[in-house]
């Protein structure tokens, strides 16, 4: 009798959780998953515009389409490329984050850092609007900057001509982003302990040593956490590289910039074939869960904890 | 009470997830399938007449049902980019060129006029991802009218019945938003999947006083060549024998569509390349020949004498000022470029031209200044599919949306109220306007013709584009940019079987 007024109680309490849960679950099951199994079933079947016509089965043959499609094997390179020239953003926020913790706590490293991270906040049309500026052939403020330290003019497209334009693309990103790598390397070079150097400064390691001995191996977590998340989001690039084609999604100039995302856009809504989407959406997926499995096998995930 | 903040926990919970699925429901019906009131459309237009004629007829009073309105209630739902969205339901001005535009109120109040009894709910959306907004309204099967939907042919309506039954209304405008369907004809056969509400002819506009200081002849949109339009960007290219400012011959369509410059390059050489079959699967392609390598070339020959910042999209930063820099410029936006002169008290500076006539062909002898519009088209799965109708007609019949269309300075397709267009601007405008509306084919898109399509072939306009960007920085040569296109047409036409 005990029992059961125990568990009618356990119940009762689980019931109220449950109700909080539900909202959360239901949104998941309903927004994310379904959608993604949808999309699995559209891989299969030759499907234009999304609800509209008959749908045929076609097996494989999606993928098979898509695989030997030369576009999307350029916008899968392109996509790789673009996440792995991104992670400049790293070292970047690295050695910003070194310089600003050098400054000692205080107002300036407020200022500092507060500075450094605004990039991050400003939006990513408004971002592209003023680079297309800065990085544009005639007059261009990089050319400018590049025309008076080389002595002669230079006229480079960096985001106009498809031999510069991922060099382009990444100054852009790498100024978005930086600020973001800077404050996450500095709240983890701030974390190291104190109690390291003064030892090592006792046993006489130099300025470099410390820094080549201490700081690095203390940072790899950090360094690792950053390495996932830009490869990642680096994957899903879209965006700011959209605006630079001029509002279309064939990663103008020269295809250049087609990221994966890019690819599946224009064959969900420019030229709309919704089977094909949908089978670059799932290598796109394959991709992205292989990826961070390794990376979260490389940063120890799976490893069995000590009790 | 003990309990009170659990239970009211619990039933917010419940509230959202209902809410949430009822957010989610999908009361519209599949295409094909037709409401009550379209079952019954027969016997409601025969007595439905042109909304011109109807406002006669409508009541002061609302009644249950009204007399004259063709029976019609409910609510009209419309969905999508273009001038309703850019003047907004109260209107607005320009800040740059000071011009004021009224409202879609004018529309939605006169539509209450003859249609007491039904209700219009206009949802206006920016251009940005335009086509993904739209299919996406149209799935969720509420909206009744695409505005600017046409070009995407599965979720619209074809009009053709609708057109047989009023035949006036293909009489009444210059232009129809036609597309090719192969589901419901030959694909030679063009369909109208919308009605067009305005025009946009590209057009070129030439600044006169560069022309002078150069002492070149101006343009004359009857007699001018494709060599001649060559020939005058290349001598206004240079530093201006009286001002001493460089200036610069060709200001084409921005390098972001340069697709656009091969529409009225590709129609001015009369390069037809489609073999049109029965379905898509068994149209021929002749992308790679001797002509497409002549439009590739003469583009890129073009892009030469254009601004060095052509290719960011920033050449055209002074356009229609004072300080232009650019003798010839080709646009799609006429009226807007000619609101900028007016603004600018400019009108002596500048002139519009058609472009050159073409060589050849179905359509040998009229401009190749191609028209772009914005439609309305039927969605498919609307349920009140003779109602739109109705306001498509609406739209492009009655008088005083004819003159709301004219005060928001934009060109209606109706060729009565267009005519009118020579009392907003002088003869060195309006003459090259109506000259190109005039002699533009009816049946003619410029999305979908002989010479290119970007409705049925795939990335093809992307494609186009990348080239001749490519072509335009000297990193592609035409036989490598034709194999390039060629490529992905022919992944897509695979695609097809």
């Amino acid at each position: 009798m005990k029992n059961r007024q125990a568990l009618k109680v356990k119940i009762k309490k689980q019931l109220v959780w449950y109700s909080f849960l539900v909202v959360s679950i239901v949104t998941l099951i309903v927004l994310t998953y379904i959608p993604m199994l949808t999309t699995i079933k559209y891989s299969f079947f030759d499907v234009q515009v999304l609800g509209f016509g008959e749908d045929r089965f076609v097996g494989f043959q999606n993928y098979q389409k898509i695989m030997n499609n030369s576009s999307f094997l350029k916008s899968i390179g392109n996509t790789f490329l673009l996440a792995f020239m991104g992670l400049v953003s790293i070292p970047v926020g690295f050695i910003l984050a070194s310089l600003i913790n050098n400054i000692g706590r205080g107002k300036w490293q407020s200022f500092f850092r507060v500075g450094y991270y605004f990039p991050n906040i400003i939006t990513g049309v408004s971002v592209v609007l003023i680079f297309q500026i800065v990085l544009k052939a005639n007059g261009g403020l990089l050319n400018n900057a590049l025309s008076l330290l080389t002595g002669r003019e230079v006229a480079i497209g960096w985001l106009s001509d498809s031999h510069y334009s991922r060099f382009g693309a990444t100054i852009l990103g790498v100024w978005g982003s930086m600020g973001y790598s800077m404050l996450i390397n500095l709240a983890s070079l701030q974390s190291i302990p104190a109690e390291i150097y003064e030892a090592a400064e006792v046993d006489g390691a130099n300025g470099f040593k410390q820094w080549w001995y201490i700081t690095i191996p203390q940072m790899a977590s950090c360094f690792a956490f950053l390495f996932i998340t830009s490869i990642i989001n680096g994957l899903a690039r879209f965006s700011d590289l959209f605006i630079i084609g001029g509002n279309a999604s064939a990663g103008r100039p020269g295809g250049t910039l087609q990221t994966i995302l890019m690819y599946i856009y224009q064959f969900s809504f420019e030229s709309p074939q919704y089977g094909i989407a949908s089978a670059g959406a799932m290598i796109l997926f394959v991709l992205t869960f292989v990826i961070t499995l390794v990376n979260l096998k490389m940063t120890g995930f799976f490893k069995k904890k000590d009790v | 009470m003990k309990n009170y903040k659990k239970v009211l926990a619990m039933i917010l919970g419940m509230a959202m997830t209902v809410s949430l699925f009822a957010g989610c429901g999908n009361s519209g019906k599949k295409s094909g399938e037709s409401s009550p009131q379209a079952e019954n459309a027969p016997a409601q237009e025969e007595s439905a007449s042109s909304g011109t004629e109807s406002k006669e007829e409508a009541p002061e009073v609302e009644t249950e049902e009204a007399e004259g309105t063709g029976g019609f209630s409910g609510t009209l739902k419309l969905y999508g980019p273009g001038l309703f969205t850019d003047v907004g339901p109260d209107g607005n001005t320009d800040i740059v060129t000071g011009v004021s535009k009224p409202g879609y109120n004018v529309v939605v109040d006169r539509w209450k006029e003859l249609y007491p009894d039904v209700e219009l709910q206009i949802e206006t959306i920016p251009w940005d991802n335009w086509k993904a907004a739209c299919q996406t309204a149209a799935l969720s099967g509420d909206v009744d009218i695409i505005i600017h939907g046409s070009s995407i042919v599965p979720i619209c309506e074809p009009l053709s019945d609708y057109l047989e039954k009023d035949p006036q209304v293909k009489d009444s405008v210059g232009m129809m938003a036609m597309r090719k369907n192969s589901d419901i004809a030959p694909l030679s056969e063009y369909i109208p999947y919308g009605l067009t509400v305005t025009v946009n002819p590209v057009m070129v506009v030439v600044d006169k006083e560069i022309f002078e200081h150069y002492g070149l002849e101006l343009p004359d949109s009857e007699t001018w060549t494709l060599d001649d339009v060559m020939e005058l960007a290349k001598a206004a290219t240079g530093t201006d024998p009286v001002t001493g400012k460089q200036t610069y011959g060709m200001g084409m369509i921005e390098a972001a569509s340069a697709n656009k410059n091969y529409i009225w390059a590709s129609r001015a050489f009369n390069n037809t390349i489609y073999e049109w079959g029965d379905s898509l699967a068994t149209t021929n392609v002749n992308f790679v020949n001797d002509t497409t390598k002549e439009v590739l070339n003469y583009l890129t020959e073009l892009s030469r004498y254009a601004s060095p910042d052509y290719m960011e999209g920033l050449d055209k930063a002074n356009a229609y000022t004072e300080d232009n820099n650019l003798a010839i410029m080709i646009t799609e936006s006429a009226y807007s470029a000619y609101n900028t002169i007016k603004a600018a008290g400019l009108e002596d500076k500048y002139m519009f031209a058609a472009l050159p006539k073409i060589q050849g062909g179905e359509f040998d002898g009229i401009t190749s200044s191609h028209m772009g519009d914005w439609n309305m088209a039927i969605c498919n799965t609307s349920s009140q599919k003779d109602l739109a109708w109705e306001f498509l007609k609406f739209m492009v019949m009655d008088e005083v949306v004819q003159q709301w269309l004219l005060d928001t300075y934009s060109i209606p397709a109706n060729k009565e109220a267009s005519a009118k267009l020579g009392e907003y601007m002088p003869d060195d405008y309006a003459a090259a306007i109506s000259y190109v509306v005039n002699t533009s084919p009816l049946e003619f898109s410029a999305s979908a013709n002989n010479c290119y399509d970007s409705s049925n072939f795939g990335t093809f306009a992307n494609d186009l584009t990348t080239v001749l960007n490519e072509m335009f920085q000297g990193n592609m040569d035409a036989d490598a940019a034709m194999a390039y296109v060629k490529k992905n047409l022919d992944d897509y036409m695979s695609t097809l079987n």
